[in-house]
């Protein structure tokens, strides 16, 4: 497990992180939401071990997240940014070639490269291979990301289970793509036994490819749990300050679906005083 | 990386022509090199063909080619041209690999070390040792001997390269803008603290001081060589080393150290390595500009931005310019001789200033 217990972070006067307690169990698809500024890149950031919190502890499969050597847990755990500065020409194939950094020293070059070819296509930029990879639009870019952390923890890593932190990763993606990846990300969890953290935006996706919701609210941990216990219109209006009905998906009764109200312009001038 | 499995969409046509690869575009540098040290060892008063100085360089290996030189030649070659040879080629590597991992250190193409102010603070330093090396410094000169210039110009490089990367490091990205505009403050900096050296500085100081700081690889033996050349081989040894995470560097701090690399220890050695070779080039040739910035950039536009091909051929074209620019210092206004520097200068700011265009242009 990913384990990061009553961790707090503060940076300056402001508290980022209040006492949150939340592990992350192997196979299992984990969706972290919550309002701007509630926390969640700052989670996803001390999971990761960016970001170290003042209070708590971190651990990953069983040990303290510092008493880990860096290359060890970078073959345990992939961390997909929500942005990256990369401003060279690389190719993609490249890029995503770097994500076999860790395993150049255990595996050959053919074995990498077959990797990278099989991350490729499993996140349908296989045709954007030899494309210079500070050509691609946003969206391309952000699923070559991908393609480049799933490389890293593509195989299993001995007795150790493997775990996958998304920051947003369908900011930039159209319909289908925000599907594709979550897909992926299900798939990893079911096939590979891998546990993947995910932040999202969108509540109905989250309700679809989630076994568990996390909300974060003011730095702290406002309800974790399936889809359907976490989802209700009481919590959401609650921590998004936004009215919604809950209902059911047509398709898929067990998954919330949330739909939002229209909102009307005496409600705008409302919150903006507020 | 097998070059065959890559079709590089970004080699133009022309150099297809060299080599269909990046392996093939490294020996065809190598080749370069070899020809232009050919005709660097020939040019000057005494002249001496390639093949003479074949013949001279094998003859001090103890091998007959057969092929005949005057014992005058063999002496200019061996005591004056092969000296300043072996330091062009030395600094003219240094600096170019030296501006390369920089560049991949601040994740930016603009960022020469002469550009970013490590060369004045080197220069600064070494100023400082001419001119108080009696006075201020008498301790140190007792102590530290002929090695008291490089050592200095390396401490005022390293000094530097860590301030800016303090100024400029806002969070995980570098602003080139601040990068840049801290650069300026320090050259300026460094610049009138230099003039106030200058200004006390004797007649003697003062000749050796105007020569050295336009940059000069006139009257090196080679003494001065193996002066510098344990600084500038340790540099040139081991930044290839740090090809790897330098890539990984350019995605981010953040991604890098996700991929396990050794992030702040690899960014110390980084800057350590370029303080190294940098501080040691400016105290034995002075400050020469541009060849960091210029010669990593034409072999990003060949070979790609991947630093394991990068770094080697950042030095072998860094030392080919540098070779070239002092055959026409040496030859631009003969006999006298125009300093280095001023060469590297006239050709490079064009060059810089054609690179800000098109990143305007381009929109970046």
């Amino acid at each position: 497990m990913l384990i990061a217990d009553r961790i707090s972070l503060q940076i300056g006067a402001k508290v980022l992180l209040d006492e949150v307690s939340l592990a992350l169990h192997p196979g299992e698809v984990l969706a972290v939401l919550g309002p701007n500024g509630a926390g969640k890149s700052s989670l996803l950031r001390s999971l990761s071990g960016e970001l170290s919190p003042q209070s708590g502890t971190l651990s990953l499969n069983g040990r303290p997240l510092p008493a880990w050597y860096p290359g060890q847990v970078a073959r345990m755990r992939g961390v997909l940014p929500q942005s990256s500065a990369l401003a060279f020409r690389f190719s993609v194939r490249e890029v995503v070639l770097m994500g076999r950094s860790p395993h150049r020293k255990t595996h050959g070059h053919a074995r990498n490269l077959a990797i990278t070819a099989q991350a490729l296509a499993l996140t349908d930029t296989a045709h954007l291979a030899e494309r210079i990879y500070t050509t691609l639009s946003g969206g391309e870019r952000q699923r070559v990301q991908l393609a480049r952390v799933l490389a890293q923890i593509w195989e299993p890593c001995g007795e150790w289970h493997r775990y996958l932190l998304l920051d947003e990763p369908t900011s930039a993606l159209d319909l289908a793509h925000q599907h594709a990846v979550l897909a992926i990300a299900r798939r990893f969890a079911d096939t590979q036994n891998t546990g993947v953290l995910a932040i999202l935006h969108d509540l109905n996706l989250a309700a679809l490819y989630a076994d568990r919701i996390a909300v974060l609210q003011h730095g702290r941990l406002a309800a974790v749990g399936t889809p359907a216990q976490v989802l209700t219109g009481e919590l959401i209006r609650r921590v998004f300050a936004y009215p919604v009905s809950v209902g059911s998906h047509p398709l898929y009764p067990e998954r919330p679906l949330t739909i939002p109200h229209m909102l009307r312009r005496a409600d705008t001038a409302g919150r903006e005083n507020g | 990386m097998s070059a065959s499995s890559f079709s590089n969409p970004r080699l133009p046509a022309w150099l297809m022509l060299v080599g269909g690869h990046r392996s093939g575009l490294l020996l065809g540098l190598w080749l370069i090199l070899g020809l232009t040290c050919l005709l660097v060892l020939g040019n000057g008063v005494v002249t001496i063909g390639p093949g003479q100085a074949v013949a001279i360089l094998a003859d001090g290996l103890g091998l007959q080619t057969g092929w005949p030189f005057s014992r005058e030649q063999q002496i200019v070659l061996l005591a004056i041209r092969a000296p300043r040879l072996v330091l062009g080629l030395l600094v003219g590597a240094s600096l170019a690999i030296s501006g390369a991992a920089m560049q991949g250190l601040f994740r930016n193409p603009l960022a020469d070390p002469a550009l970013i102010g490590i060369s004045s603070g080197a220069a600064l330093a070494a100023v400082a040792v001419i001119v108080l090396q009696n006075t201020l410094f008498a301790g140190l000169t007792a102590l530290l001997g002929q090695y008291l210039l490089p050592v200095a110009a390396i401490g005022g490089g390293f000094a530097v390269s860590w301030l800016v990367y303090r100024l400029a490091g806002s969070g995980d990205r570098l602003d080139i803008g601040s990068l840049l505009l801290a650069g300026i403050a320090i050259n300026a900096l460094a610049g009138s603290a230099t003039g106030l050296l200058v200004y006390i500085a004797d007649d003697d100081q003062l000749r050796t001081l105007t020569f050295w700081s336009m940059g000069s690889l006139t009257g090196v033996g080679w003494d001065s060589v193996l002066l510098g050349a344990p600084f500038l081989a340790l540099n040139l040894l081991l930044l290839p080393l740090l090809a790897d995470p330098l890539n990984a560097l350019l995605l981010g701090e953040a991604e890098a150290g996700h991929l396990g690399f050794p992030v702040e220890r690899i960014k110390a050695a980084a800057v350590a390595l370029v303080a190294l070779g940098v501080g040691a080039a400016v105290a034995l040739t002075g400050v020469i500009g541009f060849v960091g910035l210029v010669v990593p950039h034409l072999l990003r536009l060949a070979l790609g931005p991947d630093h394991r091909w990068l770094l080697p051929g950042s030095a072998l074209l860094g030392a080919t310019l540098l070779l070239w620019s002092d055959y026409l210092a040496r030859n631009l206004a003969a006999p006298a001789e125009v300093p280095i520097g001023i060469v590297t200068g006239a050709l490079g700011s064009p060059f810089f200033l054609w690179l800000l265009f098109r990143q305007k242009l381009m929109g970046q």
